[in-house]
């Protein structure tokens, strides 16, 4: 089997910074934008896929994801429990920022199962959090009126009962 | 800046894809308070992840359910004035629990999570009550019958037992065109009042014989359906506006019936015996579209051989006609006491696509003040397999869906 990966075609990546990744053509078969790109194109794709809205950061995390799960995908009876592990690490090794990156980048580059674990981890992330953690954890800016916020709060006033201290 | 922009300005599917993934409407609440950009991408009642919450009135210190239920999905809630023995659960909707106070005749509104409370205009203003003497004892009320006149009396406990059979709001009682529609009287009739309404006002119908089984709020209308499958639909506005004239009418302007059953289930229209053998719910679909279930009673199933418990159908409001539908597809459905509604339950391991969600709302049966067993269940469609909730319990106070 290790033979066939050997001899498999490699594709160019490039991101905002212009560093390039080849990158599998079976992995790229994962990043729906890129394989769009491939599928678009008469010849075959030899110059680098230029990603303008991918930054070198979040393409080498996107990468190792996907790199990853093919290879416990490769062995079926320890897959799940292996892939398990790893997402849990690979979730608990981002900060908020690199989480939020990721979501944009893996949106962008449309890759269905990671932006799936990544939402998911923003739904463990926000769990039981105040509006204001909520707020924080997105970056942004409150733009109620007092007023207009407390009137919101007093119609939902249950939702805010025994949520966690930020 | 750029990435906090990046963020307000995010894409609704986004977002969406999201709020997929939370845990509970509280959660999603809150995400629409982040930002005005969010809360108006994101719909006050999401389409998905509306876990339905089954309400088992009284059971705080029953220890037989503690190992049927698994205890984490088992949220207390304590209510310092509410006697199972003295309510009545007639509704539920918005999160809100409407029940009948028997002692009173309060119609009253309580709110599990806020455990707030307020009160609807109570039984002894419905139109069928012509007076009431509250200290005459068990000659309360002199009432009059809406079918030929005939004017009898009956004593106050009896008369807030029996006097609803359902009551459904538009909205939570804080919003400026709060609605409420009840179905009263054994014969089911419909009346409708506002918040701070002194008295509840009928709904005259074009026949005089409908007997309705449901009714729901749905795209600023109401739906009631009646007994023989007739579904009638009215403005919810022309109503609320005729409810604000002075002096207030004694009438709202008719119903009218916008679809009647064509393609029944076959043995619908052989008997009474069988009409009232079956509830009927009708919802409004996300898709814009209304949908009917009939649910057979363990009696219908076995003397008149009805292999399905239950039947749904879809309207088609153009040729006014009902068809079978064979599969809920990717949505479930709530019925009972509450409004009934559909829901798309995404991921969530508590709810299933293509399953009826049901609990028992036979009137008559949870009146008679002696706990009974209740016809409640989850029926997957796709298979007609049944999980029957808590079969062997009797509950002097019926569950009902609490649907936030």
């Amino acid at each position: 089997m290790s033979g066939i990966s050997d001899t498999e075609r490699m594709i160019t990546l490039k991101t905002v910074e212009g560093t390039l990744f080849d990158v599998k053509s079976s992995i790229a078969k994962d990043i729906k934008t890129v394989q769009a790109f491939i599928d678009d194109s008469d010849d075959d794709v030899t110059s680098p896929i230029p990603l303008p809205n991918v930054f070198t950061r979040e393409l080498s995390r996107i990468l190792d994801y996907l790199n990853n799960h093919h290879r416990f995908r490769s062995d079926i009876e320890k897959a799940d429990e292996e892939m398990a592990r790893y997402d849990a690490e690979f979730a608990k090794s981002m900060s908020h920022e690199e989480l939020k990156a990721l979501i944009l980048a893996a949106n962008y580059l449309n890759v269905k199962d990671l932006l799936e674990f990544l939402n998911q981890t923003v739904a463990d992330v926000i769990q039981n959090k105040s509006v204001e953690f909520v707020r924080n954890f997105f970056g942004i800016e409150n733009d109620y009126t007092p007023e207009e916020e407390e009137k919101l709060r007093n119609e939902n006033e249950w939702a805010f009962n025994g949520v966690e201290q930020d | 800046m750029a990435e906090i922009d990046r963020w307000s300005n995010l894409h609704p599917d986004l977002l969406y894809q999201i709020t997929e993934h939370l845990y509970s409407y509280h959660d999603y609440i809150r995400l629409r308070l982040v930002c005005k950009e969010w809360n108006s991408k994101l719909s006050s009642i999401p389409n998905h992840k509306r876990n339905p919450w089954l309400l088992l009135p009284g059971t705080t210190h029953d220890s037989s359910l503690s190992h049927i239920l698994e205890k984490e999905q088992i949220y207390h809630v304590m209510f310092p004035d509410f006697d199972i023995n003295d309510n009545l659960i007639r509704g539920s909707c918005h999160g809100w629990l409407i029940t009948v106070v028997i002692s009173e005749g309060a119609i009253r509104m309580l709110n599990p999570f806020t455990k707030t409370h307020i009160d609807l205009p109570p039984v002894s203003t419905f139109s069928d009550v012509v007076r009431y003497h509250p200290d005459r004892h068990g000659d309360e009320y002199v009432l009059v019958d809406l079918y030929n006149d005939v004017i009898y009396n009956l004593d106050a406990i009896s008369f807030h037992k029996y006097e609803i059979q359902k009551i459904v709001i538009s909205s939570p009682p804080n919003n400026d065109d709060f609605m409420a529609v009840a179905i009263y009287k054994e014969c089911g009739k419909l009346a409708v009042c506002k918040l701070n309404d002194k008295r509840w006002t009928h709904i005259p119908t074009e026949q005089m014989l409908t007997f309705f089984q449901d009714v729901i709020f749905f795209q600023d209308k109401i739906y009631a359906l009646d007994d023989d499958t007739s579904l009638y639909e009215f403005d919810k506005k022309v109503i609320m506006d005729e409810l604000g004239k002075k002096p207030r009418p004694q009438l709202v302007p008719l119903l009218t019936s916008i679809g009647g059953m064509c393609e029944a289930p076959p043995p619908a229209k052989l008997t009474m015996y069988y009409t009232c053998s079956m509830n009927k719910y009708v919802i409004g679909c996300v898709d814009g579209s209304l949908l009917m279930i009939v649910k057979h009673n363990d009696w219908a199933m076995e003397m008149l051989h009805v292999c399905n418990k239950f039947d749904v159908f879809k309207l088609n409001k153009n040729s006014k006609e009902w068809s079978r539908m064979h599969s809920l597809e990717d949505y479930a459905v709530m019925i009972g006491y509450n409004s009934s509604v559909q829901m798309f339950p995404g991921k969530s391991p508590y709810c299933k696509r293509n399953h009826i969600y049901y609990t028992d709302n036979q009137v008559v049966l949870h009146t008679l003040g002696k706990p009974s067993l209740q016809d409640m269940g989850i029926l997957n469609l796709e298979d007609t397999n049944t999980n029957e909730i808590l079969p062997n319990v009797e509950w002097v106070c019926p569950p009902t869906w609490l649907l936030p």
